[in-house]
């Protein structure tokens, strides 16, 4: 049953629950209680079944993961866009415009994964969750997660590809091939532990929000160093960097709190 | 008597709501009560109901918690939500026209 229902622990949870419920009142009503929980199981249905039932249950429409993609698209076309006519004026070349483009795809859909696992969060401690949109969650996170590793493997390669022709060697152990490297890796661990088929706990959502704190630092900490290195003192940069660091932490702190706060507080 | 699939799948939404209209319930309580309301020809099967549930809270119809129960197990009780007020108006509207329509045509004709 668990097989066929994947990850919804707290379907099955629901069902078990059922279940005893229904084997109870059989036994009360005087049947043994192997005989009630034959007839319980078999008005339960096949896994088979009610995995097909609740497959039709479109969790795609989870309106955040939505958002995500379409900002992606979005971010990606305007991206394109803008090195395009970089590429047409000959501001940039062909090489180093497709290293930007698949970087800045890569990390963006890292930033997704954080981005939807925040909400994720902030709405359980708010309204509360469900397996539902836990499992829309974890299929969202799934695609970014694969999308993040594909481009920013593409752009360390293209990045090495092009250190080799401009700097002489593939790898120099700057801090933005390894912020590269780091994304890679997390975005690498992500799609290992989403593809086992384990969902999106409350842990999982902790990790994924940290997971911006990974790719912020990769992105934006390089350039930071850079500037602290030519003497420079890069106030606004540092503190939007270190600000969103702690609105990552404040947020998943968010996982202490007890789901529904917010309806609880209605009913009271 | 056997009820064909369509009936049974177009009738739940609507049941479900008008039985959460009377109070937060639970799978197992709801499935009673359809049948306690049906006379007992209305038999639900687990399989049919919790999509059902599952999707009306995924559509904000209603919202579910869990709490514990009088035998001190967890059990998931649904609410119904001011959302699925309106579409058990809806629904009800729609079936009061469709009960209205075969009343008419049957009250003047008996069927053989």
């Amino acid at each position: 049953m668990a097989g066929a229902l994947g990850d919804r622990a707290d379907l099955l949870d629901e069902l078990e629950c059922h279940l005893r419920e229904d084997v109870a009142e059989s036994v009360r009503a005087g049947s043994p209680p192997e005989q009630a929980w034959d007839a319980a199981v078999a008005r339960l249905g096949s896994p088979a079944q009610l995995a097909g039932e609740f497959g039709k249950l479109r969790t795609s429409r989870w309106l955040p993961a939505r958002l995500a993609f379409l900002a992606l698209a979005l971010g990606g076309a305007a991206m394109a866009l803008f090195l395009g006519s970089g590429l047409v004026n000959g501001r940039v070349r062909p090489l180093l415009a497709v290293h930007v483009f698949t970087v800045t795809v890569g990390y963006a859909a890292g930033l997704g994964i954080g981005a939807l696992a925040a909400w994720a969060l902030l709405a359980r401690a708010g309204f509360g969750w469900d397996s539902t949109r836990a499992c829309a969650l974890r299929s969202a996170a799934a695609r970014l997660a694969l999308i993040s590793v594909a481009m920013t493997l593409v752009g360390v390669v293209l990045g090495a590809v092009w250190g080799r022709h401009y700097l002489g060697r593939y790898w120099t152990w700057d801090l933005r091939e390894v912020g590269g490297l780091a994304v890679l890796v997390w975005g690498c661990l992500l799609v290992w532990w989403l593809r086992r088929g384990r969902g999106i706990g409350l842990a999982g959502m902790v990790v994924a929000v940290m997971g911006n704190a990974v790719v912020a630092l990769s992105w934006f900490g390089p350039p930071l160093v850079t500037k602290l290195g030519h003497g420079a003192a890069p106030w606004a940069h540092g503190l939007l960097l270190g600000a969103f660091i702690v609105a990552q932490l404040l947020v998943a702190s968010a996982a202490l709190l007890p789901a529904g706060r917010l309806t609880a507080r209605r009913r009271t | 008597m056997d009820f064909g699939k369509d009936l049974i799948a177009a009738s739940a939404t609507p049941l479900v709501l008008a039985i959460l209209v009377e109070g937060d319930s639970y799978g197992y309580a709801i499935i009673k009560r359809v049948a306690e309301l049906s006379g007992g020809q209305l038999q639900w099967t687990d399989g049919m109901l919790y999509p059902v549930l599952h999707r009306l809270e995924e559509q904000g119809a209603v919202t579910s918690r869990w709490r514990e129960s009088e035998t001190g197990r967890k059990r998931k009780y649904y609410a119904l939500k001011s959302h699925g007020r309106k579409v058990l108006a809806e629904h009800k509207a729609q079936w009061l026209v469709v009960h209205g329509a075969l009343s008419s045509i049957w009250g003047n004709h008996v069927p053989a």
